[in-house]
């Protein structure tokens, strides 16, 4: 019973050290912020930074000279 | 005696406890250990989002950069978008692509962790490319390859770099203190007139555009939807390589590259369902995609 508190706990403990943006889904994608620049976020599944710079396009608009 | 014995079993009795106690430990130790290790390693084999393995293809030359200014929405000739663009030119190959795309890529070479991207992400006013194709021209030799991501593969295909039927013209004028000549032709739907130079010895330009005995300065099309502009021409100070980011491309042609485009910017509720976007997030994105009604080649055969 100790046995398995002590690695419950310990996960646990593990699963918030590690960044939660450091969860990698089966096809090694990512889920991270989309931070516009009028303080609105977004989540998306991100498998290359390009996939970040579509969706942050998309969800928070044009910047002249982008 | 039988105290003896019975103190000595009880002496035995506490080390066995002891002992199983500590192997116990032990064994919960090794478990976690492992576990740690195999997370570790798992995170380390992914592939990570920005990280891949260059190819330097040959040192760049000269290095022109151009302003596009094109209106995305054919009906709504007030809002002009601009980028500023970069071409450089190597001995044989050339590279194409925004400044944005090429510092933002520049930032990714020299990310290492999810940490430090992160922190690019959160940062405000980064660099934000909303032109993201890559032309290489002559590579592979007399092909185009065009390079386009679309969530969430990175596409490229090759066509010949033969692609236009310019007529010179004998209109001149000068740029920036270059003579330069004029010449048209049709090309993707559109008509186009470019102004080159003769003095500049390299038979290329912005986009897709080659083949003049010079190179392209300036080139619009006849609607001035899409103009390109010379802004500098510059000898690079310190060794640039043209280089290619060797990604896991889906290699395909011209027609599926923009079916699969197509098809990505119709069925962006369910594209953006796919990646994790919440109804507010997906609202945005319709609303985003719906101007989108002016690319620069209207034909794409």
């Amino acid at each position: 019973m100790k046995k398995i508190f002590m690695t419950v706990a310990l996960l646990s403990l593990f699963a918030f050290i590690v960044p939660k943006t450091a969860t990698s889904d089966d096809n090694g994608c990512w889920t991270k912020i989309i931070y516009c620049d009028d303080g609105t976020q977004h989540l998306a599944l991100v498998c290359d930074y390009q996939d970040w710079l579509t969706w942050h396009e998309l969800l928070c608009g044009y910047v002249p000279g982008g | 005696m039988f105290f003896f014995s019975y103190s000595f079993s009880g002496f035995i009795s506490k080390i066995k406890k002891k002992l199983i106690h500590n192997q116990n430990k032990l064994s919960i130790m090794r478990n976690i250990f492992l576990l740690i290790l195999i997370s570790f390693s798992m995170t380390s084999l992914a592939q990570m989002p920005y990280d891949y393995p260059l190819t330097d293809i040959e040192p760049a030359e000269l290095i022109v950069t151009y302003s596009l200014k094109y209106q995305q929405d054919s009906l709504n000739p007030d809002f002009i978008r601009q980028s500023d663009m970069l071409l450089f030119l190597g001995q044989n190959v050339s590279k194409f692509l925004s400044h944005k795309l090429y510092r933002v890529d520049t930032i990714m070479e020299n990310i290492s962790s999810h940490a430090e991207f992160d922190e690019f992400l959160m940062q405000r006013n980064k660099p934000m490319p909303y032109v993201r194709y890559m032309i290489y021209k002559n590579y592979p030799k007399d092909k185009l390859t065009y390079i386009e991501h679309i969530p969430s593969s990175t596409f490229k295909f090759e066509e010949d770099l033969e692609l236009f039927n310019w007529q010179l013209s004998g209109d001149t004028s000068t740029i920036s203190g270059y003579k330069v000549q004029k010449a048209i032709c049709d090309f993707g739907g559109r008509s186009w007139v470019a102004w080159f130079s003769p003095e500049i010895p390299y038979n290329d330009g912005p986009y897709k555009f080659n083949g003049l005995p010079g190179l392209i300065f300036n080139v619009h099309d006849t609607r001035n939807h899409y103009v390109f502009e010379m802004e500098s021409i510059e000898k690079p100070t310190q060794k640039v390589m043209i280089d290619l980011k060797e990604k896991n491309f889906v290699e395909t042609t011209k027609q599926d590259f923009f079916r699969a485009k197509d098809g990505f910017y119709n069925n962006i509720v369910s594209r953006g369902k796919d990646a994790g976007l919440d109804s507010k997030a997906i609202q945005y994105a319709v609303t985003s995609v719906s101007d989108r009604n002016n690319p620069i080649e209207l034909k794409r055969k």
